[in-house]
């Protein structure tokens, strides 16, 4: 990725774009980064997974077990409501949270479910993931080391990790974050352009593939707009006569 | 570059041979054997022991899940005499679990039973998925 676009930490730098696609709905959101609100400030030391064990001390994963789903809690103790058990949570329509979580060691399986309760990795479109112990289901679907994620207003993601060792493991996170302040760039030209790769941007696949109302909610109560397709390279004249109006109401 | 992990355990003072229990700053509690996930490669990059004489044996088992499972020596690391011996393996000892039903141990064999320590540094890296 070009340093014009992001930093030293990999995070957009300020005025340049970030290219969202949703493989669910073959659409793509554009966003252009008004400003890094922590910039240079990135680190949450986040300490043990939020996740207990009955017998064991917070954060220690035992051999050859899988959490449940969990959400990074408050970890400040200052959030509150939904924040206060999902610190990633919010419901700013101009607030876009890019991290970096990166839980240690690099020795468990890491399963998300976006948003809770839908698996969305599935084998061949046909397979869902599994964390039970010991089930082929749980062998893909699943990330090591640093995971990155988009954090989007109005839903909630679901944390799974596997031990697949026979070792008790003490657990730390440490993420890495960026909150933008983004706008969606009004000009159509410029976002088929985006879409073409004429322009530089970010591009982040959100793991989805299959549709949940929270996200068409994110478009119609969050966002106030409609999703733009991954238009064709030849649909120019189709783009530019359809984007204006999917984004004119746009809050952002 | 991989997890590095460091273990240690040492002999128990009265008995010639014997298995270590591997303790470590990631564990919640010792282990006497490591079996990785399936699909993992582990290198052992260095190996410290310390206290009396010993030999330390890395042993090896195809099937850890199995009642006896038997385990077959790999390599070992001679500490001849009271003191101590640093080996930092250029070509590290390589473990390999093809079926999550691999695992490793360390055991010690000495001349008079006596206090040992021993610490190994070892690497846990999924292969093939660079």
């Amino acid at each position: 990725m070009s340093e014009r676009v992001i930093d030293r930490y990999g995070f957009v730098r300020e005025g340049e774009h970030i290219i969202v696609v949703l493989p669910a709905y073959n659409a793509i959101i554009p966003f252009r980064v008004r400003s890094v609100d922590n910039k240079e400030t990135h680190w949450i030391n986040y300490g043990p997974v939020p996740y207990q064990f009955s017998g064991y001390p917070q954060g220690v994963i035992p051999g050859s077990q899988s959490t449940s789903g969990f959400k990074f809690s408050d970890v400040t103790g200052m959030l509150t409501g939904e924040q206060s058990t999902d610190m990633f949570y919010h419901k700013k329509e101009d607030l876009l949270i890019h991290a970096y979580i990166d839980i240690r060691p690099h020795l468990f399986r890491i399963y998300r479910e976006i948003p809770t309760g839908t698996k969305q990795t599935r084998y061949l479109r046909t397979v869902t993931f599994t964390t039970t112990v010991g089930q082929n289901t749980s062998l893909f679907g699943y990330t090591v080391g640093v995971v990155e994620q988009f954090f989007f207003p109005n839903f909630h993601i679901d944390w799974f990790i596997h031990n697949a060792t026979n070792m008790d493991l003490k657990t730390n996170v440490m993420i890495k974050y960026a909150e933008y302040t983004v706008e969606i760039p009004r000009d159509p030209e410029f976002i088929f352009n985006l879409m073409l790769r004429k322009y530089p941007a970010y591009w982040y696949t959100l793991p989805i593939q299959t549709k949940f109302t929270e996200m068409d909610r994110l478009f119609s109560e969050i966002y106030d707009m409609e999703m733009i397709p991954f238009y064709k390279t030849y649909e120019k004249e189709r783009a530019l006569r359809e984007i204006p109006e999917k984004i004119k109401k746009a809050k952002i | 570059m991989g997890e590095v992990i460091t273990f240690y355990g040492e002999t128990d003072g009265s008995s010639t041979t014997g298995t270590f229990d591997l303790n470590s700053d990631v564990l919640h509690s010792a282990v006497s054997y490591i079996r990785p996930d399936r699909g993992m490669r582990v290198k052992i990059w260095a190996a410290l022991i310390s206290g009396a004489a010993c030999t330390v044996f890395v042993e090896q088992t195809e099937d850890v899940t199995e009642s006896t499972p038997t385990y077959k020596k790999i390599a070992a690391f001679h500490l001849s005499s009271e003191g101590q011996l640093h080996l930092d393996e250029r070509h590290a000892v390589e473990l390999f679990s093809r079926d999550g039903k691999q695992a490793f141990r360390l055991t010690w064999s000495q001349s008079a039973a006596a206090k040992s320590y021993v610490m190994i540094k070892c690497e846990f890296e999924y292969s093939g998925v660079e």
